[in-house]
């Protein structure tokens, strides 16, 4: 069977993408962490400069491969190497950012063809700090893009939240998917 | 969404059409709401393509009263529209290819039942 043990997480700088990996893995996520030198520094004093790598343990020794890709636009050279044997996309956005519908252009542009391949769900973050956009709005910017994923409202620290946005990803797959 | 859940008991609201195929719009926010029992399916499979609803519980193994009040609780939301199913010729089982390969699904399956467990 070819490769197909990875779920993709991505998304801008800020959006919690670290932070939902760290939620779901079984080990220690590896972070490669470096002092924000650009206008990243503006949103964190530290920030993912490759990839961020967690996984989850399935019973009969099966993993998961969970990766992040790197927020900055510097980095896209490595998203089409992630991606491949990727299940799905789980797109992170920060809802406290000043153009949130200009990052969902940008990511579903880039990520096209894997999206179009597989399947995606969406995460927006930050609503507690900042409630608008409104779920409805981000609908909206997906369909003009002939889109319609699952969009939730999540925290990346909670579990919950993490694991209902994958489930999300499962099921938009296969809906009569039942668990094992 | 759960008031509109709890009032249905199951049923489905005026003005519905069972003989009409339901979709749904789009999905309803899931982390922030109670959600009845296979939603997340129902919701999956309604935003795929529309379906007649006891044609959806049938392909999912569920009983029509889940499908029902997932119906009734997205309809308060604004979120189910109707169309017109139009029943082609069936294919024999064999010309159905599906839509996920088997080893895929069943690595798919683990994957949702680890995720359950948190």
């Amino acid at each position: 069977m070819s490769q197909y043990n990875k779920i993709i997480f991505t998304g801008p700088v800020g959006a919690g993408k670290t932070t939902a990996i760290a939620s779901l893995s079984d080990i220690p996520p590896v972070s490669t962490d470096a002092a924000a030198s650009d206008m990243t520094k503006e949103r964190k004093s530290s920030t993912t400069v490759a990839l961020d790598y967690g996984v989850m343990n399935l019973p009969g020794g099966e993993k998961i491969h969970l990766y992040g890709t790197p927020g900055q636009e510097r980095f896209d050279f490595m998203w089409d190497i992630l991606t491949t044997g990727g299940i799905g996309l789980v797109l992170l956005l920060d809802n406290t950012r000043a153009d949130p519908f200009q990052d969902v252009k940008f990511f579903t542009s880039k990520f096209r063809d894997f999206i179009e391949a597989t399947s995606l769900v969406v995460g927006v973050t930050q609503m507690d700090l900042s409630p608008k956009p409104m779920l409805e709005e981000y609908h909206k910017q997906f369909e003009l893009l002939g889109l319609k994923p699952p969009i939730f409202e999540v925290d990346g620290r909670v579990r919950a939240d993490v694991s209902l946005l994958v489930q999300a990803l499962l099921y938009a797959i296969d809906p009569v998917l039942e668990e094992q | 969404m759960f008031s509109a859940l709890l009032t249905s008991k199951g049923r489905l609201p005026k003005g519905v059409d069972v003989n009409q195929g339901f979709f749904l719009k789009r999905w309803p926010g899931m982390t922030r709401l109670m959600l009845p029992p296979h939603a997340m399916r129902v919701a999956a499979l309604l935003t795929q393509q529309p379906h007649l609803l006891f044609e959806a519980a049938q392909r999912m193994g569920i009983r029509q009263q889940y499908v029902f009040a997932f119906v009734s609780a997205a309809h308060a939301l604004g979120l189910i529209g109707q169309q017109e199913i139009v029943i082609e010729a069936e294919k024999p089982p064999e010309e159905e290819k599906p839509v996920v390969k088997p080893e895929r699904k069943s690595l798919l399956k683990k994957i949702l039942s680890r995720l359950k467990l948190i």
